[in-house]
């Protein structure tokens, strides 16, 4: 049986890809791969060794000379064939010490060069390359046998992944899933990732909060296999001088030797935590998708406290779950209702009508622009609020904050993160027109903001009543806005009797009073209509009385220059097709 | 024992023959769904792509086979509001009314330089690469919707055709339009362009129609009642039901057609125009 330490201040497993990649030389140095990690990883040991104890284990990976994959821990010499070795054991027990000549400059520009002793704990032998799965099995074996031997803990183990090189087919996320499963921790276990690049010309993207800026599917997998960072070791990478999001992962992609030395300080940062739990009074998360939903965006918010905000507009979006028969999820108005909205939201945030595409730079003019121009123009000084209601089938009604979440203590969020606040990405293949008479596919990212089911109908006055507090609580902190706030009803327009012209008079009686506007989605046929001047192919009386209620769209005469069909008395009020001009709408007000 | 309709070989001896109806009424100025380019335009690059893809399937190495007779016609009104039924193509093949597809290969109006978007291999990002492609014919948008006098013409047209190729796959007609029909109501004249047809089935008449707002598209339906108005209605009506081998391939294409499912589009936008375009020549039998 392996001995594991007795000490119960958490667990650092390095993972080393072993294979023949990494003799390629790394960006911004001269060595390899492999030499690299093997003396950037000796130099951390030697830290590690001088501080708060912690168990460590090294897992190189590869292939033998002679065939079957070499999976194992590498600690060497006198600790050859342990598995876990405590920090504390390291400074007597390196495989050997070489005298190394650390560079210093001193004032004068002369480099002086000073002979170091430099002990050595990992020394890699490179061969093929082995199944990374294969790899993290071993890991969540190797982690299963130091918990029951060392009993729960309050803080969970540290899997840092150093890779050489990425297949194109490598589909990590399922590998990392594997660890996921470990018992009796506070949580799954920390997996970082460092992918080292080749090529200096290549930017390197360092603790991205999206996968949107990879450039590959199998990056986009790393960052679902990578966790995101906790607070401590933001705040360790912050005193590094490395800027982090909020919700960033921990995944360094493309990264130069320099980023690799930082990275792998998150090592020292989680040692030198006390044991206490991380995440106090919270319960453990099992999703990394649900982490990033909920966490409070403590740190954004400090940030926006500080830097002088310039003047904003808010848009609130409104949504009416309710359906009149519960049926045929996927074609249901309300799920049509839910897609328009997350279009709407995902457009906000600075992306076309059609989603982004798979990888930087900004995608190329395209289907709605005039909008996404807007939208860049807008990002930044538009804050949005997204709120639902709906009967429940008890018949209860119910006011949801959907955007931000309740739990996360805002009320708005700014356009610039919206992005980092979808509940998921979604990736779809898309036809567009390739300008030359034919169709392309595209990788298309679509980010989820909403994702609720359908509801009874419910009287839309306590949801009005919401977005009034909401709108009056913007008023008290931006006593002076850039424009009017704009509220985006997305209803299927069935209000019997006079119940929603009481609820949007709520509205009224604020100073100012916002623009209310609505996207129908009907459950029978109708005609499409967009931005109408009268009500009069307005198939309902409901309808028409919501067209009564919606505001003009402000600077008519100039609208009309872009769509022949708009004029002065045109609505901000569409049927059954996109409400397109939302963000046009809004940069109007920002001259207004 | 009588062959089934719709499966007669396309060949230089059994020649298809497809004819294109184009609204180039004044609202076809107006822009295609939420973008920014103009109906006429993005039915223009539909239509030039279209006629390109076919020249080129229909070049060979023994040359271009002559498989197919083609027509783009536009319709429109002048001033007084007289209907103008002429031929849209361009150039050394202005005024004709059908040509082989071996004319249409040899001879486009001009040659333009258009940007073609492409996804990049290595990158994964969408690049714009300066291309030439061939033009037949223009955008026009001015005055009326004459579909009457359109599909009255398109009688004689096909008239005409069926009687020098009676064992040949039946002449497609594609219609593309963006509102209704300002000349009476069209439903009689469809009917009597449908009831036209060679020895292997009757003519095939589809209808596409553009819109202007960004709605959701109906594609290849297959009853009236979803359908949002009247004038979806009358396309509807007038559109023949897809044969066998056209429901195939939209099915295929991922489609969920209904029996019944006919040969028409919605609230089109680009993608959905240009779909529609394909489906219709895909599916021929030997045309591919």
């Amino acid at each position: 049986m392996e001995q594991v330490s007795k000490s119960t201040t958490g667990a650092v497993v390095f993972l080393v890809d072993e294979s023949t990649a990494m003799e390629a030389r790394i960006a911004g140095g001269t060595k390899s791969k492999s030499q690299c990690i093997a003396t950037a990883l000796n130099a951390l040991l030697n830290q590690l060794a001088g501080g708060p104890a912690v168990d460590v284990a090294i897992v190189g990976y590869r292939v033998a000379a002679d065939g079957p994959p070499d999976i194992a821990c590498r600690w060497a010499g006198p600790l050859a064939g342990r598995q876990f070795v405590s920090s504390d054991e390291l400074a007597e027990a390196p495989l050997t010490i070489e005298t190394r000549l650390r560079k210093t400059p001193t004032p004068g520009g002369v480099v002086r060069e000073e002979p170091i002793r430099f002990p050595i704990w990992y020394r890699p032998t490179l061969g093929g390359p082995a199944v990374r799965d294969e790899a993290y099995g071993y890991c969540r074996r190797l982690l299963s046998a130091w918990l029951s031997a060392s009993g729960s803990q309050l803080r969970p183990p540290l899997v840092i992944s150093l890779i050489g090189e990425l297949g194109p087919e490598e589909r990590l996320s399922t590998a990392a899933k594997e660890l996921e499963g470990l018992e009796g921790l506070s949580g799954p276990p920390w997996i970082v990732h460092a992918h080292l690049s080749t090529s200096a010309r290549i930017p390197p993207t360092l603790y991205p909060c999206s996968d949107v800026h990879l450039p590959t599917a199998a990056a986009r997998e790393l960052f679902r296999a990578s966790s995101p960072l906790p607070p401590p070791l933001v705040s360790a990478l912050e005193q590094a001088q490395v800027t982090v999001n909020p919700n960033a992962r921990g995944l360094i992609y493309n990264a130069r030797l320099a980023d690799l030395v930082s990275f792998l300080a998150l090592a020292k940062a989680y040692a030198a935590r006390s044991p206490e739990p991380l995440f106090s009074g919270r319960e453990p998360v099992s999703q990394s998708s649900t982490l990033l939903r909920e966490k409070v965006d403590v740190r954004a918010e400090a940030g926006a406290e500080a830097a002088p905000r310039p003047p904003a507009v808010l848009l609130v979006l409104l949504l009416d779950r309710s359906v009149s028969r519960p049926i045929e999820g996927a074609t249901s108005v309300w799920a049509r209702l839910q897609q328009d909205a997350n279009e709407l939201v995902a457009q906000i945030a600075g992306m076309p009508s059609r989603g982004i595409p798979s990888s930087f730079p900004a995608p190329l003019r395209q289907a709605g622009e005039t909008d996404a121009t807007a939208a860049k123009q807008a990002k930044g000084s538009v804050c949005v609020a997204v709120l639902s209601y709906g009967a429940s089938a008890s018949g209860e009604a119910a006011v949801d904050r959907v955007l931000p979440a309740a739990s996360s203590g805002r009320l708005w969020l700014q356009a610039g993160d919206l992005l980092g606040a979808a509940l998921r990405v979604d990736e779809v293949m898309e036809q567009e027109p390739n300008g030359i008479g034919g169709l392309v596919a595209v990788r298309r990212k679509r980010p989820i903001y909403v994702d609720q089911e359908a509801a009874g109908a419910a009287s839309p006055r306590p949801a009005f009543t919401a977005v009034k507090d909401l709108l009056a609580a913007w008023g008290r902190e931006h006593p002076q806005p850039a424009g009017t706030s704009v509220v985006l009803h997305l209803t299927r327009g069935e209000f019997p009797g006079e119940e929603i012209a009481e609820a949007v008079n709520l509205l009224g009686e604020l100073d100012p009073a916002p623009r209310l506007y609505h996207l129908v989605r009907t459950e029978s046929p109708h005609v499409s209509l967009a931005y109408p001047d009268d009500p009069s192919r307005l198939a309902s009386p409901s309808l028409a009385r919501l067209w009564e209620l919606s505001s003009p769209l402000p600077g008519g005469q100039n609208l009309a220059a872009r769509r022949p069909a708009l004029g002065e008395r045109s609505r901000g009020f569409v049927v059954n097709g996109k409400f397109d001009l939302l963000l046009a709408g809004v940069e109007r007000y920002r001259g207004a | 024992m009588p062959r089934a309709p719709y499966t007669q070989e396309i060949s230089r001896q059994n020649k298809a023959c497809f004819l294109f109806l184009l609204d180039q009424s004044f609202s076809m100025e107006e822009p295609l769904g939420s973008s920014p380019n103009r109906k006429c335009d993005e039915l223009c690059t539909a239509i030039n792509g279209w006629l390109q893809n076919m020249a080129i399937r229909a070049s060979g190495d023994e040359g271009i086979k002559d498989w197919m007779d083609v027509g783009v016609f536009g319709y429109r009104t002048d001033r007084l509001a007289n209907p103008i039924i002429e031929s849209a193509l361009r150039g050394p093949l202005a005024g004709k009314t059908l040509v082989s597809i071996s004319e249409i290969g040899a001879h486009p109006a001009r040659i333009d330089t258009r940007m073609q978007r492409l996804p990049d291999e290595d990158t994964g990002e969408m690049i714009e690469v300066p291309c030439e492609v061939p033009v037949w014919v223009d955008p026009v948008a001015e005055g009326g919707t004459p579909m009457c006098h359109m599909l009255y013409r398109a009688h004689e047209i096909l008239s005409d055709w069926i009687s020098k190729h009676p064992r040949s796959f039946p002449p497609i007609v594609v219609h593309i339009t963006d509102g209704e029909s300002q000349d009476g109501d069209p439903m009689p004249y469809a009917d009597a362009v449908k009831r036209l047809a060679t020895e292997d089935g009757n003519v095939l008449l589809f209808n596409c129609h553009l819109s202007m707002t960004a709605a959701d598209p109906f594609m290849f339906p297959s009853s009236n009642e979803g359908l949002p108005d009247d004038l979806a209605r009358v396309l509807f009506q007038m559109s023949s039901v897809l044969p066998d081998p056209f429901v195939r391939h939209a099915v295929a294409e991922g489609f969920p057609l209904q029996p019944g499912a006919r040969g028409m589009a919605f609230n089109a936008d680009m993608v959905c125009l240009i779909q529609f375009l394909n489906m219709g020549t895909q599916a021929a039998p030997g045309l591919r």
